[in-house]
């Protein structure tokens, strides 16, 4: 497994990143375990130390607890943290760049609200 | 707490060197055997060569052979023996001692197979043939008629006879451990031209007092020369030193003083040599495509 | 947690001064890739740290105490180099099994597995196996040694990209379950960047950099757009290398991702491209760098 290469952030941002997506898309479901460190460093061919400080950012915010001897969990309401959280990164993340390149390419206003009806209907 | 902590040190300790020992043997098994057949060989021809007409004389070519085999198998074992305890990461102490101890058990061997070999091939064809010289049953080897004894005859089994073994196992012993330092030497980073110089110098030295001079004086002088020479290596060569010209004033008590002393003395040097000096392992040839 | 120490080393082969004044600190429980390029010393570095190469000066310490003629310290430290140190006509188990008995720690069913895993058949004679195989049968005896101290010279020399993979896994697997220090020597920084959590660059004999990884990427970034406006940025910054193509171009700098304006493309400083620009860039020149 790999984690996105091109990036602006530091390997354990990305594997924080990493997480978050899975608990977001269902894989992580809220309360079940995720894989330990030493898996996560042979899948991601890692450094624990750096798996680590990922996995305690992440229960240091809250969206993952540690059970002692067992391993670590997805708290409860960790889905609805992270979109809260990433809700904040979106419009300087997508939406500005998304404007950005349609001045660039002379798309109006209108056109560009045309086309994201368009695609909430579609998918 | 503090004791049972020593104790495992001296034990994991002597595995180590136990382990040493085993290493040495699994890295030298195949030269050591082919230089043991090497050798029986030789005698075996030797005997139906030269048959009938032996004479006393003859026979001192005999242990030429060995003399010449041990060293080479010292030179031959020694870069197996030095890559494999560096793989091990021993210290040259340790890696010193086990070989030191298969050469010794080797020496041990041939010097036996020697003088049975001589004695017994020999006594038994050249029976009729002895010549004035050797009045008692046994054939006197070059070893005997160079090494210590210039005087008295020995018979086949006694003290004497033993003392004789042990002499010439020390000198086999010594010898293998020469062909093993000349090899470290050759290979050693950096290079050590003093001694080189030591070692030309004892060997020539050597060579001229066996030749030259009578065998008592020509000892001592030697053992005085080398003994002042490789204390410059390592100091502890003096105290040996010192005790060995004590021990060769005396007669064969001091003979198996010596002998126990010289393989002490010449174990100090292999150690003081390679603890100084690094044996240079190239890397791999590389092979391709063949697995 | 245990201390290497490498203290003031200096080597010379001839005339040519190889290493000098190098000063290194080595923990376990720590992975450390040592970088640097062709001829930097890299390997002669880990020769000397194993007492396998003579030096002109310094001092190796383990916990304080020299490991120079002393067996106790030398066995908490295990390596794999290229170099030939098994006789060629050993057979790859007799070396598992002498390696058993001289390394109590030795972990001998594991290294069986990891042979049967890896494909090395463990009757075959070392001297027959190709290069990869060659390479991989000694990074087997140095994840299983146990050792404190592990140093791996070149652990991929010749192993194609697929065997390559299982090594880095395996090494990343084997460091999570230690304590153990390991040190990495090697080319492939791109494939490995992600197992050392401390980077050495040597450079021209000496330590250029010795850091954490993080700490160190965090302080470079690549930026990339239209040569003015990319020109204007770096004039406020320590720019570190220079790329151009035709109106573009792309600077590394000192810096972080907030001090980028509008407008320019950014990325974090990867391993592999620091390397090569803090080591001089294209040998031949063929780009700008400062």
């Amino acid at each position: 497994m790999e984690l996105t290469t091109n990036s602006d952030k530091l390997i354990y941002l990305r594997l924080k990143e990493w997480v978050e997506d899975a608990i977001l898309a269902g894989t992580f479901p809220e309360d079940s375990q995720i894989p330990s460190v030493a898996e996560l460093s042979v899948s991601f061919k890692m450094n624990h130390i750096t798996v680590l400080k990922s996995i305690n950012l992440l229960s240091d915010e809250g969206v993952l607890y540690k059970k002692r001897g067992i391993g670590t969990f997805v708290s409860a309401g960790a889905k609805e943290q992270i979109r809260e959280q990433r809700y904040g990164g979106f419009y300087r993340k997508y939406v500005a760049e998304m404007i950005r390149e349609a001045k660039k390419l002379g798309i109006s206003k209108d056109a560009l609200l045309q086309m994201a009806e368009k695609g909430y209907d579609d998918e | 707490m503090v004791r049972k902590k020593a104790d495992e040190r001296i034990a994991i300790m002597i595995k180590r060197i136990w382990g040493s020992i085993s290493l040495a043997f699994h890295a030298g098994a195949e030269v050591i055997f082919a230089g043991i057949i090497l050798r029986m060989l030789l005698s075996v021809i030797e005997v139906f060569q030269t048959g009938a007409s032996t004479t006393i004389l003859d026979t001192m070519r005999e242990d030429r052979y060995s003399l010449l085999i041990l060293p080479c198998m010292g030179f031959f074992i020694c870069r197996r023996h030095v890559g494999l305890s560096t793989a091990m990461q021993f210290s040259p102490a340790v890696r010193v001692t086990g070989f030191a101890v298969i050469s010794a058990a080797v020496s041990a061997v041939f010097a036996v197979a020697d003088v049975a070999m001589v004695k017994l091939y020999y006594n038994v064809l050249a029976e009729s043939r002895r010549s004035r010289w050797d009045e008692a049953d046994c054939v006197r080897t070059f070893l005997e008629a160079h090494v210590f004894m210039d005087r008295g005859e020995a018979p086949a089994f006694s003290l004497n006879g033993t003392l004789l073994l042990l002499n010439t196992a020390v000198l086999y012993f010594g010898l293998m451990l020469c062909g093993y330092l000349l090899r470290y030497m050759l290979r050693a980073r950096p290079k050590m031209p003093v001694l080189w110089l030591v070692a030309v110098g004892a060997a020539v030295g050597w060579l001229f007092a066996m030749e030259h001079l009578p065998t008592g004086v020509a000892v001592i002088s030697f053992l005085v020369i080398v003994i002042l020479l490789l204390s410059t290596l390592c100091p502890v060569i003096f105290l040996f030193g010192g005790t060995i010209l004590c021990c060769a004033f005396r007669d064969l008590t001091g003979v198996l003083i010596f002998s126990v002393i010289t393989i002490l003395m010449l174990w100090a040097v292999a150690v003081a040599v390679t603890q100084k000096n690094v044996f240079w392992l190239p890397a791999e040839k590389r092979k391709e495509g063949l697995l | 947690m245990s201390k290497l120490s490498v203290m003031n080393v200096a080597k010379r082969f001839g005339r040519k001064k190889v290493l000098e004044r190098v000063d290194l600190e080595l923990e376990t429980g720590h992975c450390y890739a040592l970088l640097g390029r062709n001829g930097a010393g890299k390997s002669t570095l880990l020769q000397i740290i194993l007492q396998n190469c003579s030096y002109q000066s310094g001092k190796i310490l383990l916990d304080g105490r020299p490991v120079r003629n002393d067996d106790r310290q030398m066995r908490r430290m295990f390596c794999m180099s290229d170099r030939a140190v098994y006789p060629a006509d050993f057979r790859l188990k007799t070396i598992f099994a002498m390696t058993k008995a001289m390394y109590p720690g030795f972990d001998l069913p594991y290294a069986q597995q990891l042979a049967a895993r890896w494909g090395l058949d463990t009757n075959m004679r070392v001297g027959r196996l190709s290069t990869g195989y060659n390479t991989l049968y000694k990074v087997i005896l140095a994840l299983a040694s146990n050792a404190e101290f592990v140093f791996f010279d070149e652990p991929v020399l010749g192993i194609d990209v697929n065997q390559r993979e299982a090594v880095y896994r395996e090494l990343a697997g084997r460091f999570a379950q230690t304590d153990a220090c390991f040190v990495i020597s090697t080319h492939l920084i791109e494939e490995m960047q992600n197992l050392a959590d401390r980077v050495i660059i040597l450079h021209e004999g000496r330590i250029m950099m010795a850091a954490d990884t993080d700490e160190l990427l965090d302080g470079y970034i690549t930026v990339s757009g239209p040569a003015e406006a990319v020109e204007r940025f770096a004039a406020d910054h320590t720019v570190l290398h220079t790329e151009n193509m035709s109106v573009f171009r792309t600077v590394l700098v000192k810096g972080s991702s907030d001090m980028v304006p509008e407008g320019l493309h950014c990325e974090s400083g990867d391993l592999q491209k620091l390397f090569y620009c803090l080591t001089g860039g294209a040998p031949d020149g063929a780009e700008e760098s400062r």
